[in-house]
């Protein structure tokens, strides 16, 4: 190129639903990458020959462009599928999004409590042509699901009259006016065989969900009490990675067209592929004090702090601030972000203690972080301490393999009693070896333990500086775990020196190494 | 301070096995070689459990003899530590990677790196987006976490701030394997906690996405590839060469990823390239190869019709035009990049893209 070279105005846009998460790269005629940015990118080019790639949710659009004169070049974005069932997204359909409005409004199991905040599930199928072939027996897409109160406690079952559903167009929706707090979606897993013939197995799994309340001196909001909103979609089962969560004024329900939920599912997607990108209307809204959703100020902020990026600081630390009078002070959530955020700056870790999971697994592993040099910061015993060595990590949400839920334990206990000495065992590992009852069994359970055998892999390669706070750091796991880990096997050695086809970390040079770092 | 092994003294990297035998010619010549460059090249095709592969051990073998030749990479050919898997075996095990590792640590102690290249090829699996499993031989169900974290590796490299550059290539799936703890290196111990390294890191698929390998004529040569570990070695080979005949880390970053797109989606699949840098003080245009070649092919384009044909390049300059009769050709050289074909009666028009691999190229209009 000379100085007479002409140049040219391209001024490239994605239109259509989540172009805001649209990725436009322009390359020159000699392959070489001029320009990125999202959504739209202005620039002045000499005359030539471009390509334009657009990528969004795993589509790629390309194109070619000859420039010889001023151009505006739009791309429409692909079909996006999602599990909310909004409007302009490809796989929403009126048959679920007209549910999913009715019954987001009209609680579908009676309660109590009036002046509360409410939890809305909405399950369904990418569409009826999915169910049909999925599902042809038209089972309830409620099956195995529970929601557990704070003390895991069974409040309901996605069964019966407590849902409603339509199984021809295969959607599912539960709604219950619920008292501020934490809740726990429980889901009992599911064995299927796939197209191909294949046995599969849906394991267990627990998510929590809190229900929010602001406080009572927060003014011009339109409801202090608050809806935590569930969307899942279904395959062969749950498919849990793409759930979305929205929080919305409880009285509102779910809005199908609003604005505001296409860029929190966005936001979501990208973080789920540690993508930490906040487009520039997000940050605008933060900036005029817009809270009409505090999802897209959780999402943006857990984004943003895990980002190395440190543009927004001022903006991040407000609204930092500003979240606990929108979702309440005591909230895992709030409490999770306030250790993140202390992270991301540097400052000291807050003192507090969590004993319940946040919502958000990027908070559980921010806290499991920070136990490594402050190990109060998780309460001794309690469930979030239970849950950091069975975290799932397939998802932006908080899930794990859950115990079993009261009734089934329950149900164990009375027709397998064991003796004395199993009874104490089942108490000390209970958490580990569910439901096994003689010294044999609880052995074998010992050793399927990813935990454990892993553990053990590294007491047997490590030979040096072998300490709690190392191997809490590799399985990613606080160290009072890892302490109890080790105390279970060292209580059971004698009883797994005799298990048949034990794995060679069961010898006597490894459990004398556990002692020592006991 | 006790004396640490010299490159002489050091351990022999294990056989090149499966691959051929390649010589760095400086060494004979007595010209210099990169001496602060190391490597460590890991192929696994066999697995106890799991599928076989086809592609790993021989992009293997590819990259470690890009990496030895002299006008490849020019290491030493004792610094590049390359541990492919056999039929039959459950080797390499973690072990035999981190003594390799261990290897090139002391030896970057002893005297000043520059740059570490590790590659792994293989099964894998997503435990999260940032953590991916390289499976081992013996990965199987019951051996479920038998797999090592790709993350912990780049951290302990990155952490250990003994190299200036790292490069860390991953070709294996990113399917989501849930509940799972892939495992950190054995190599422990203090950290020196600089972390000024800087990392490149390229792995062949997005979190949740599998990366592909199949049969691909590679010149005339029928292989099977991974279709990232291809796009890398094409990419090194000179096709990520810029107008100036270097390699950026731009134009290599821009090079693997559209090339690996390309070969997916001509099998029908999708497959999405994820890079990360680390620490990056040199700026995007670093050079991280030169060729000292401009790029570029012999073009045959052969009419299929007539027409009034006009060919333009890169900046629109017109390369060749005139009246062609069907059943024609035009042999013309052309520099890397696109280039437009148009018959002006007709208006019919096309796009050529010229990547620089490509030695000859037919097209036929």
């Amino acid at each position: 190129m000379n100085s007479n070279t002409p140049t040219f105005k391209l001024t490239v846009t994605a239109v259509g639903v989540m172009s805001d998460f649209a990725h436009i790269t322009v390359y020159n005629g000699f392959l070489e990458d001029i320009a990125r940015g999202y959504e739209q990118l202005d620039l002045t080019l000499p005359q030539g020959l471009y390509s334009i790639t657009l990528k969004l949710d795993g589509n790629i659009i390309k194109e070619h462009v000859r420039l010889t004169e001023d151009t505006r070049y739009e791309i429409p974005t692909p079909p996006v599928y999602s599990s909310l069932v909004a409007d302009r997204f490809e796989s929403s359909h009126e048959y679920y999004t007209h549910n999913a409005q009715h019954y987001s409004l009209e609680p579908t199991v009676q309660t109590s409590t009036i002046e509360g905040g409410a939890i809305f599930l909405f399950f369904r199928y990418t569409d009826l042509n999915k169910r049909k072939e999925l599902n042809t027996e038209q089972l309830s897409l409620g099956d195995g699901f529970s929601l557990l109160d704070a003390n895991r406690q069974i409040l309901y079952t996605l069964q019966g009259s407590n849902i409603r559903e339509d199984t021809e167009t295969g959607w599912m929706a539960f709604h219950a006016v619920l008292p501020v707090g934490t809740y726990y979606l429980h889901y009992s897993g599911y064995k299927f065989e796939s197209d191909d013939g294949r046995a599969n197995d849906l394991p267990a799994r627990e998510i929590p969900l809190q229900v929010f309340k602001s406080s009572d001196s927060l003014q011009g909001l339109p409801d202090k009490y608050w809806q935590t909103q569930v969307f899942l979609t279904f395959g062969y089962g749950p498919i849990f990675p793409s759930m979305s969560v929205f929080i919305a004024p409880r009285k509102s329900g779910f809005i199908n067209n609003d604005e505001g939920n296409y860029r929190i599912d966005g936001l979501r997607h990208k973080f789920h592929n540690g993508v930490y990108y906040l487009p520039e209307k997000v940050l605008l809204e933060f900036e005029q004090g817009q809270w009409i959703s505090p999802m897209k100020g959780l999402l943006a902020a857990y984004v943003y702090f895990s980002s190395p990026e440190t543009d927004n600081e001022l903006l991040f630390r407000n609204i930092a601030q500003d979240l606990p009078a929108l979702l309440g002070e005591d909230t895992p959530e709030v409490k999770a972000l306030q250790v993140m955020a202390a992270q991301y700056y540097k400052d000291p870790i807050p003192e507090l203690t969590l004993s319940q999971p946040c919502m958000f697994l990027a908070g559980v592993r921010s806290v499991i972080r920070a136990s490594i040099k402050h190990p109060d910061i998780i309460a001794e015993d309690s469930l979030l301490e239970d849950i950091t060595d069975k975290l799932y990590c397939d998802m932006v949400w908080t899930s794990y393999l859950p115990d079993p839920i009261p009734e089934v334990k329950e149900q164990m206990a009375d027709t397998a009693p064991g003796s004395s000495l199993t009874a104490s065992i089942f108490n000390v590992v209970e958490r580990i070896i569910g439901g096994e009852t003689t010294p044999e069994e609880i052995g074998e359970k010992l050793l399927q333990s990813q935990t454990v055998s892993t553990l053990l892999y590294y007491i047997e390669k490590l030979n040096d500086d072998l300490n709690v706070n190392d191997l809490a750091s590799r399985l990613q796991i606080p160290p009072n775990v890892v302490r109890k880990t080790i105390n279970h096997i060292l209580a059971f050695s004698d009883s797994i020196k005799d298990v048949k086809r034990k794995p060679d970390q069961f010898n006597i040079s490894n459990i004398n190494k556990l002692k020592s770092i006991q | 301070m006790s004396p640490k092994p010299l490159v002489s003294e050091a351990p022999l990297p294990p056989t090149t096995g499966p691959c051929e035998e390649v010589t760095n010619e400086n060494l004979i010549k007595g010209l210099p070689v990169n001496e602060q460059d190391y490597a460590i090249i890991v192929g696994i095709s066999h697995y106890t459990s799991l599928a076989q592969l086809n592609a790993p051990v021989t992009d293997a073998c590819r990259l470690r003899n890009w990496l030895i030749k002299a006008d490849g990479g020019n290491l030493h050919p004792q610094h590049v530590f390359f541990i492919p898997s056999a039929p039959g075996s459950n080797i390499p095990d973690q072990l035999a990677i981190d003594k390799a590792l261990s290897d090139i640590l002391q030896l970057a102690e002893a005297k000043p790196a520059r740059r570490l290249y590790f590659y792994f090829s293989g099964h894998g699996f997503g435990a999260n987006w940032e953590v991916n499993g390289m499976c081992l031989p013996i990965w199987s169900p019951s051996f479920y976490n038998a797999a090592l974290s790709s993350k912990a590796y780049l951290d302990l490299l990155v952490e250990k701030d003994l190299f200036k550059e790292v490069y860390f290539f991953l070709d294996s799936c990113r399917d989501r394997k849930i509940n799972t703890k892939p495992l950190h290196s054995m190599l422990g111990g203090p950290r020196p906690g600089g972390a000024n390294t800087m990392a490149v890191v390229m792995y062949a698929s997005e979190y949740e996405n599998p990366a592909w390998e199949g049969m691909m004529n590679n010149n005339g040569n029928l292989q099977v590839h991974g279709y990232f570990s291809r796009a890398l070695l094409e990419a090194l080979n000179g096709g990520a060469v810029n107008n100036s005949g270097d390699i950026t880390i731009t134009s290599f970053l821009d090079y693997i990823r559209e090339k690996t797109e390309t070969y997916a989606k001509e099998k029908n699949h999708t497959q999405t390239v994820r890079s990360d840098i680390r620490n990056n003080s040199y700026g995007l245009d670093y050079v991280i190869h030169k060729t000292g070649r401009t790029p570029g092919t012999v073009l045959t384009i052969r009419f299929k019709t007539g027409g009034d044909i006009s060919l333009d390049g890169p900046d629109l300059s017109n390369i060749k035009s005139g009246v062609v009769q069907a059943g024609e050709s035009w042999l013309i050289p052309l520099g890397k990049g696109y280039h437009q074909i148009t018959d002006k009666i007709s208006k019919r028009s096309s796009f050529i893209t010229i990547d620089g691999t490509l030695k000859t190229m037919i097209y036929e209009f």
